[in-house]
């Protein structure tokens, strides 16, 4: 049953219904970000701290969502696309990344005696919460702020839920446009192959 | 690459060094261009895809602080060839008359070396030579006139409910002049509203570097070498310039020339001359004024994001497609100086969620959610500021190397109180647009756009880096070009005035290199 307290304007839309009609290079992208390979930087047990914070900090998703956020992620820094540095920091947003999910389950176990992914939804709620508008504990987060590590990780996130095609569909966006581009214009005007506009679209 | 002289070695290959290239390819110099980035293929190497066009951007380090620190990978930067020029939005501007002389007409920020009558035959050359779009009779022909293409016409939601909003306020409008192809020109063809101008245009309808002067350059024998980072430059005992370091599959490479052009935008270039210090340049090249690096600028970027009852779908079409100028100046009667412009600016997704995410820290989770599922009923509409330079916005270089042995530069940037005054102007005169057009404006997100300064031109080797064509002022055989020698950063997009100032240093290079005795036997 659906616990969200809104509702897509689009539940009928399919966003990869279209994909054929998309050009061999995006399609290849999108195959690869659906079905990712495996990467080389996350260990297990860092996927599985990741993939507990993403449902803490995004609860909301759930269900919607269907990349794999701990895949798409670790592929991601695999392919070196995290070497920046965030605004205000003298680390890259990989090392950062690594390291805060190494701080998380540190402070987790000498808290609580469990890692992150083991903790009640309560106790990881109350953690993050604690971590996102501080430093951090000095003692564990002092090459890594904790607020720095989550203002990265959660930037990362929202990169890829919003790079995920189901969630496309639940925003009615047309997703991928070429080759055949837009043609109906004017106020009410859309290509038959968008969402269709809300009354038309809806059970 | 066998071979290791040429007359002229060109740094970066954007908007200002393909231009450079594309006119030294048609005299007898040999030329070599370096790009840090890939050669891309829009049909091949492109995508229609947020996430995956991040390649466009610099993703090496760079430390942003001060007390409004700048986004240095995105909108300011560019990796590849064609750099940043590749994804923008290309809406392409004439500068102001009074651009060039803010410090006389308004007693703010410093005067060029240079007027607008200076850079006007070479606007008129790239109006033409860039196949720009417009409005037949442009409402502020200083701007811009004479489009050779006309103004694309299929304008997508988001753009007429910003035009009926200014309609209604009472504010001039237009559809943009852009490098976007309107009908078609030899075996391109006219743009098909696909949207992802800044993933970079797989159509290729948009017109950059990579479909005009890289070409130009290559068929004309210029060498390029993609994916070659160059890492410092050496001096000879004249104090000319005279090798060019540079990495290419992690080998060590150098080059020997007769004249050096730095076109690698505002913060790799016033890197590559701090490091390239030495004995006889001991505060770095082209810095006996101590201003490498310093004035370096921006623009003001925010979008108003305003929900309509009926869906917008603002993904429809390329993001920027009309504007109003007649802010430009309107400090004057508003108690600050300068002014501003306004355009729709539709967003993707991925654009929008983060700087949802940026400008409030709590929109994650269900907040992130439940404004995202609006995404359809929301239009975009942008401002471009004016920032104000001073002296304090800087690129210095850390004591950390990067993987290829150069300091890794450290920009320093605080907003001017006048930035921040054009900044809330331009909010409330954006509500009032969303607003008129039926729409309650909801976000206000605080973003920039494109960088400028750090090399400033001017006449006086004491208060500037380089000459008006970005010949140093201490070293007569390296020039610098592109957005770093701006002195201000109006609010029209610099664009245009890049490659037009590129033309102008083009030819400047081209006596020059006669001057100096160079005949292409390099």
């Amino acid at each position: 049953m659906d616990k969200h307290p809104k509702r897509t304007h689009y539940p009928t839309y399919d966003v990869m219904s279209e994909k054929n009609e998309w050009d061999p290079v995006t399609q290849q992208v999108l195959f690869s970000r659906i079905h990712p390979s495996e990467g080389s930087i996350l260990t297990p047990d860092m996927k599985r701290t990741l993939q507990a914070l993403a449902k803490t900090l995004f609860p909301s998703h759930l269900g919607e969502q269907t990349l794999s956020l701990t895949m798409v992620l670790d592929q991601r820094l695999t392919a070196k696309k995290l070497k920046a540095f965030p605004k205000g920091a003298n680390l890259s947003k990989e090392t950062i990344i690594l390291k805060g999910l190494t701080f998380m389950e540190q402070e987790a176990i000498t808290e609580h005696g469990k890692t992150f992914y083991l903790l009640d939804e309560k106790t990881r709620n109350e953690l993050v919460r604690k971590w996102r508008g501080s430093d951090g504990d000095p003692s564990i987060w002092a090459e890594v702020h904790s607020d720095l590590f989550f203002s990265t990780v959660s930037a990362e996130i929202v990169k890829i839920i919003y790079s995920d095609p189901a969630i496309w569909s639940d925003i009615g966006y047309g997703g991928p446009a070429f080759p055949r581009g837009y043609y109906a214009f004017g106020p009410h005007q859309f290509d038959e192959w968008e969402a269709k506009p809300h009354g038309e679209n809806l059970v | 690459m066998a071979r290791t002289s040429f007359d002229v070695c060109i740094v970066g290959a954007g908007a200002a060094g393909s231009v450079i290239a594309a006119h030294l390819a048609k005299t007898n110099l040999s030329v070599v261009m370096l790009d840090a980035g890939p050669h891309r293929d829009p049909e091949k190497d492109f995508a229609s895809d947020e996430l995956e066009m991040e390649k466009l951007f610099w993703d090496e380090p760079r430390v942003s602080v001060g007390q409004d620190p700048l986004d240095l990978h995105r909108s300011t930067s560019g990796k590849g060839v064609g750099g940043s020029a590749v994804h923008y939005t290309a809406q392409l501007l004439r500068f102001h008359k009074s651009d060039f002389k803010t410090k006389t007409t308004e007693d703010i920020g410093e005067d060029w070396p240079i007027s607008y009558e200076d850079v006007l035959p070479y606007y008129e050359h790239m109006t033409k030579r860039l196949s720009l779009s417009g409005p037949n009779r442009f409402p502020w022909q200083t701007f811009g006139e004479h489009f050779p293409y006309p103004a694309h016409h299929d304008l997508s939601n988001n753009t007429l409910k910003f035009r009926s909003g200014l309609e209604k306020i009472g504010m001039k409008h237009a559809v943009s002049p852009l490098a976007i192809l309107s009908a078609p020109l030899e075996d391109r063809h006219p743009c098909i509203n696909r949207g992802f101008c800044e993933e970079g245009c797989m159509p290729d309808a948009k017109t950059t570097p990579l479909n005009t002067f890289i070409p130009e350059a290559l068929h004309g024998g210029v060498t390029l070498l993609p994916e070659a980072t160059v890492t410092s430059l050496a001096t000879d005992p004249s104090k000319r310039v005279k090798t060019v370091h540079y990495k290419l599959d992690g080998q060590k490479h150098e080059i020997k020339v007769k004249i050096v052009v730095l076109a690698a935008y505002a913060i790799e270039t016033p890197r590559l001359l701090l490091h390239s210090k030495n004995a006889d340049f001991p505060n770095g090249l082209a810095n006996s004024s101590g201003l490498v690096g310093k004035y370096l600028m921006t623009n003001t970027n925010d979008h108003i994001i305003a929900k309509f009852p009926e869906e917008i779908r603002m993904y429809r079409g390329n993001p920027v497609q009309a504007l109003t100028m007649d802010p430009y100046l309107c400090g004057q009667e508003n108690g600050f100086k300068r002014g501003f412009i306004l355009n729709s600016y539709g967003m993707r997704p991925v654009r929008l969620a983060t700087l949802f995410l940026e400008n409030d820290e709590t929109c994650i989770g269900e907040n992130m959610r439940m404004r995202m599922l609006d995404y359809n009923h929301f239009a975009s509409f942008a401002m471009l500021g004016e920032v104000i330079a001073q002296a304090s916005n800087q690129v210095a270089l850390t004591d950390e190397l990067d993987g290829n042995g150069v300091p890794i530069p450290k920009v320093t940037f605080s907003y001017h109180e006048n930035d921040l005054l054009i900044r809330e102007h331009a909010k409330e005169t954006l509500k009032s647009i969303a607003t008129a057009a039926g729409g309650e404006p909801l976000y206000h997100l605080r973003a920039h756009a494109h960088l400028m300064g750090g090399c400033r031109m001017g006449n006086d080797p004491h208060s500037s880096v380089v000459n008006s064509y970005g010949q140093s002022h201490d070293i007569d055989n390296l020039f610098i070009v592109g957005a770093p020698t701006f002195v201000t950063a109006p609010s029209a997009n610099p664009t245009l005035t890049i490659y037009s100032l590129a033309k102008r240093s083009a030819e400047y290079i081209e006596t020059f290199s006669k001057e100096i005795g160079v005949n292409g036997d390099s």
